[in-house]
C-alpha cells in the first residue's frame, strides 16, 4: 500500500487521478479508520490529506459563509461567524460525536460519509447549502439535497474532492436551529435529528420562509416540504407548528434499527421538528 | 506496507516505522511501549485511548500513525509521575476520583487540556469536555469534583500572586 501526505491541493487531485477508485481519502479519520478497521480494507493507495491546510477556514462575504471541508467540528462549533449566522450548523457540529472527535474530524468527512444521520449534513440541507467538489478536470457545485443518493452513497467522484461548502447570504430575520436526539448526550449517533432555517417577517410575525432537514429516518437527510408548506404564511405559535409538525409522520420513511425503532422515530420526529421550529423562532429574537 | 514516522512523545523524539493504517494507539503502546492509553474499544466511543495531540485530546485509536510526523503527542507519563504528581493526579487521588485506574490516564489529560483552554470552567463545562471518556466505576461525581478543585486551587492561587 502506498501513503500520500500531499501539502497542496493540486498534488492531492493528482493523486486521485492515478489512484482513482483504488485510492482510501484520510482526513480526521474517526469514520475512516474505524471502517478501515471492520472491513479489513487493503485499499492500494492512501492518501491522508490532514496537510491541505488552504482547506481549513470559515469565510463570510456578500455571497454568503464558505467554510472549507477540512474544518474541524471543534473549530466550526466555535466559530463567531457560524455561531452567529448559522446556528444550526454550529449547535450541529457540537454534537458530533464528543470534544476527542471533533478537535479532528472534519466538516467534510461528516458529509462524504454519507451517512443519514450525519448531524452537519441535516443542517446544512436545512440552511440551502452548495457543495463544491473539484478533481484535476475540474469543479462543479451540487446542491446539498443532491448529493445524498443513499445510505452511505453520494455524488463524488473516485477522482473528486469536496472543498468547500457554501451557505447562501442570510437576510435580516433568519435564524436556525438544530436538535438532536440520541440515546446518550454525546458519542451518540442520532436517534432523530433535525434543523430548521426559518425567516420570520418581523413586521407581522409570520413565517415567510421555512426549510425542515430530517435525519436518521429516511435512506438519506429529507426536506419536510408538506411541512414546510404547512407552517408558510402563518404565525408560529406552539399550537400551529405542533398541529403542522403532524405532516412529519407522512413525510419520512424510518426503519428499525439498534438505535430505535420506525414507530418510536415517528412519534419523536414530529416532537423535535416542533422544538427546531420554536428554537429558531426564538434565535430570531436574538438576531 | 512500513513507513518511517518520527514525532515527539512527551517532550522526547521518537523515531519508528509503523504499518501504513497503524493508529497512533497501537504504536504508542506495541511499538514505543507506553501502555497508558488503553484500548477499550478501539473506534472513538470509550476515550480510554485519549492521548493529546500539539495539547488537544484526540482518540488515539483513530489518528492514522502517520499523520502524526513532526507533531507533538503527550500521555500521562508526561504530565507527572510518582514523585512530581501533576495537580490533577493528586487531586483524583484525594477525591477518590479513580478507582479501578481504567479511564484515569485519558480523562486526567482531558481534564488537563479543558484547564489549559478554560481555567475557570463551571460543573457543565467539565461535563462536557469529558463527555467522551466513560468510567464505569465511579459514577462521574467524584471526577468532575477533582476537577473542579484543582481549577479553584489554580485560580486562588493566581489571584494571590
Amino acid at each position: 500500500m502506498e501513503f500520500f501526505a500531499p501539502t497542496d491541493l493540486q498534488d492531492a487531485l493528482g493523486l486521485l487521478a492515478r489512484c482513482g477508485g483504488c485510492a482510501k481519502v484520510v482526513a480526521g479519520g474517526t469514520d475512516v479508520m474505524v471502517d478501515m478497521r471492520l472491513r479489513q480494507d487493503d485499499p492500494d493507495c492512501l492518501i491522508f490529506v490532514g496537510n491541505l491546510r488552504e482547506l481549513a477556514y470559515v469565510r463570510e462575504d456578500s455571497d454568503g459563509i464558505k467554510i472549507g471541508s477540512l474544518t474541524t467540528l471543534t473549530a466550526l462549533n466555535e466559530s463567531p461567524v457560524v455561531r452567529d449566522t448559522c446556528s444550526a450548523l454550529a449547535q450541529a457540529a457540537g454534537k458530533i460525536g464528543g470534544p476527542a472527535i471533533r478537535n479532528v474530524g472534519t466538516v467534510g468527512g461528516n458529509l462524504v460519509k454519507g451517512s443519514p444521520a450525519a448531524d452537519a449534513a441535516v443542517a446544512l440541507l436545512a440552511l440551502d447549502a452548495q457543495l463544491k467538489l473539484v478533481s484535476q478536470k475540474g469543479e462543479r457545485t451540487v446542491p446539498i439535497g443532491q448529493f445524498f443518493t443513499g445510505p452511505s452513497k453520494t455524488v463524488l467522484a473516485s477522482d473528486e474532492l469536496l472543498t468547500e461548502i457554501r451557505i447562501p447570504a442570510r437576510a435580516a430575520g433568519r435564524a436556525s436551529c438544530f436538535v438532536k436526539f440520541g440515546r446518550r448526550e454525546a458519542v451518540s449517533l442520532a436517534v432523530v435529528n433535525t434543523a430548521v432555517d426559518l425567516h420570520l417577517d418581523r413586521s407581522n410575525g409570520r413565517c415567510q420562509d421555512i426549510r425542515i432537514a430530517l435525519g436518521s429516518v429516511a435512506p438519506t437527510p429529507i426536506r419536510a416540504r408538506k411541512t414546510e408548506e404547512a407552517l408558510r404564511g402563518k404565525a408560529l405559535d406552539e399550537a400551529t407548528v405542533k398541529a403542522a409538525a403532524q405532516n412529519v409522520a407522512d413525510e419520512i420513511r424510518p426503519i428499525d434499527d439498534g438505535r430505535g425503532t420506525a414507530w418510536y422515530r415517528t412519534e419523536l420526529s414530529q416532537v423535535l421538528v416542533g422544538r427546531a421550529v420554536m428554537g429558531a423562532v426564538q434565535a430570531t429574537k436574538q438576531v | 506496507m512500513e513507513q518511517k514516522l518520527s514525532f515527539s512523545v512527551n517532550g522526547r523524539p521518537a523515531e519508528t516505522t509503523v504499518f501504513t493504517t497503524a493508529s497512533l494507539l497501537d504504536v504508542l503502546r506495541e511499538q514505543l511501549n507506553i501502555t497508558s492509553p488503553k484500548k477499550g474499544c478501539d473506534m472513538g466511543d470509550c476515550g480510554t485511548c485519549t492521548v493529546l495531540l500539539d495539547g488537544a485530546p484526540v482518540n488515539s485509536c483513530l489518528i492514522l500513525a502517520l499523520s502524526v510526523q513532526g507533531r507533538e503527542v503527550t500521555t500521562i507519563e508526561g504530565i507527572g509521575d510518582a514523585r512530581n504528581l501533576h495537580p490533577l493526579q493528586k487531586a483524583f487521588y484525594d477525591w477518590d476520583a479513580a478507582q479501578c485506574g481504567y479511564c484515569s490516564p485519558g480523562m486526567i489529560l482531558t481534564a488537563k487540556a479543558l484547564l489549559d483552554k478554560n481555567p475557570n470552567p463551571s460543573r457543565e463545562d467539565v461535563n462536557l469536555a469529558i463527555s467522551g471518556n466513560l468510567c464505569r466505576c465511579t459514577g462521574y461525581v467524584k471526577i468532575v469534583d477533582a476537577i473542579l478543585d484543582v481549577a479553584k486551587s489554580h485560580t486562588s492561587a493566581a489571584a494571590a500572586r
